[in-house]
């Protein structure tokens, strides 16, 4: 059975009580019933009910995952084990939000003791700006307030609810500081470019900054930004780095104009940030991420494996229930989109751009990206 | 512990309709609720047990401040997806049926 590490405890996440914390955990490992022991009554119910009648109507339909969902819908299974999947997302966010929120002044009272003043990194909010329009049509997987909520005045509680959400929803398996994801991006960059050696870094769509404080341990001496749309995830991010003694510069801002200069980075990173970026607007970051690099300088992304070529039809089906139940809009887009012709369309050479896989355990992230062109004639290439 | 602030509960984005009739989907969220409020009891239960095999006496501070063994976490973890088989068992037997109407 797959084992979940408990998370480990900083000064801004609340320490849950008895009753929530086994709400919590019953929330994560209902979830992962979903995900692990489900699948496996809704392919036999396939392989039983649905294909046989499939394959003697339309065997070339067999194929399809529009197909099989549409026939797995209407045979009724899928609506079950799918509308659980559904309850499951919903519970998780029961058996936090109520736990932040009762200590929302104590969070918001530590957030603001850490932030404030003197001390390492820095905290830049815009007042005037403006979250992407894409940004809020839903709050994305269903966590009421989505990254943007503000509750009163310099507040960051949802810092707070997405911290202890997103651990749960990972089942504990992202590791007990929540940042294996970004571990796993460092470790495929550095197999990929064995020298590569940045002095400063930005991270795109950093939220919590969970994922952007294992780049301080990785490049010690590199100078680190990041930026996100979300200021209570900012405020949130700045005090638990300060808390966790990181170094970081975290500014409010559009991933498609983060306002800094041309050329200012040697490493520009996201992590699981493109499939919650418009589908129309990836081409808009990747041109913003070769603005953003100096001669030489290295782009590099992770994000959701891309299951969705896979020739299994049901498994397609089965990986895209995000997209259609939980507030996941641009999840199986994603993959569907030519990110390498995009990476080539922004301005980077097409024999630097990549595609390929960054595994953790066997759980095989999707990672891409590109170097910029040593020469700043690359235009004419 | 102080609530001066509301946070939002639901969250936005037109909820799905799984079954046709939305009486089914209501039913289904309302058993997992209920079901969720079982674990908890039952860990509550669970924890006031061990602690009463330990010493004799209950108090409910100790409730608070428990922490499970990582063994203990595992036998946990291991309930609760047992738990869940149970509660579930629709899925399974369908999925049984299925088989066997295939003469698997």
């Amino acid at each position: 059975m797959y084992q979940s590490v408990p998370q480990r405890h900083h000064a801004l996440l609340p320490r849950p009580d008895h009753d929530e914390q086994a709400r919590q955990l019953f929330a994560r490992d209902f979830r992962r019933y979903i995900l692990l022991d489900v699948p496996q009554h809704t392919r036999r119910v396939y392989e039983h009910t649905v294909k046989p009648v499939l394959l003697e109507q339309a065997p070339e339909a067999a194929s399809d995952p529009v197909t099989v969902r549409e026939a797995m819908w209407q045979q009724g299974f899928l609506r079950a084990a799918q509308g659980l999947q559904r309850v499951s997302q919903e519970l998780l966010w029961n058996a936090v939000v109520p736990y932040v929120e009762c200590r929302a002044d104590e969070v918001n009272a530590r957030v603001r003791a850490l932030g404030d003043g003197p001390g390492r990194g820095s905290l830049t909010l815009d007042p005037d700006f403006d979250v992407p329009a894409y940004l809020q049509d839903v709050d994305i997987h269903c966590m009421p307030g989505n990254y943007h909520a503000e509750y009163g005045p310099n507040d960051a509680a949802q810092g707070a609810v997405y911290d202890r959400g997103s651990f749960l929803y990972a089942l504990g398996g992202v590791g007990d500081c929540n940042d294996g994801i970004g571990r796993t991006l460092i470790e495929a960059l550095r197999q990929r470019y064995p020298d590569l050696a940045p002095r400063r870094i930005l991270d795109l769509g950093c939220t919590m900054g969970h994922n952007t404080l294992p780049l301080c341990e990785a490049f010690p001496e590199a100078e680190i930004h990041a930026v996100d749309a979300a200021a209570p995830m900012l405020r949130y991010a700045h005090a638990r780095a300060r808390d966790l003694g990181c170094d970081v510069h975290w500014r409010q801002a559009d991933v498609r104009a983060t306002g800094y200069p041309d050329g200012h980075f040697d490493l520009v990173i996201s992590v699981i940030l493109f499939h919650e970026v418009h589908p129309d607007e990836i081409g808009a970051v990747f041109r913003e991420c070769h603005r953003l690099l100096a001669p030489g300088g290295i782009t590099a992304h992770i994000d959701i494996p891309d299951y969705f070529k896979s020739p299994d039809p049901l498994f397609v089906t089965l990986v895209d229930a995000d997209t259609f139940h939980n507030n996941e809009p641009f999840w199986g887009e994603m993959h569907r989109r030519d990110l390498e012709g995009l990476l080539a369309s922004a301005g980077f050479p097409d024999r630097e751009t990549f595609r390929s896989i960054a595994p953790m355990g066997g759980f095989p992230w999707s990672f891409f990206g590109a170097r910029r062109a040593a020469e700043v004639a690359e235009a004419a290439a | 512990m102080s609530a001066t602030l509301r946070l939002k509960q639901t969250a936005r984005g037109e909820r799905p309709q799984f079954s046709e009739h939305p009486e089914v989907d209501r039913v289904m969220a309302m058993t997992m609720a209920l079901a969720s409020e079982v674990a908890v009891l039952r860990e509550r239960l669970d924890t006031m047990e061990t602690l009463a095999s330990r010493k004799g006496v209950v108090l409910t501070e100790e409730i608070e401040a428990f922490t499970p063994e990582p063994e203990h976490e595992a036998r946990r973890q291991q309930w609760r997806h047992d738990f869940l088989e149970r509660v579930l068992y629709i899925l399974r037997a369908e999925a049984d049926q299925a088989a066997e109407r295939n003469g698997v």
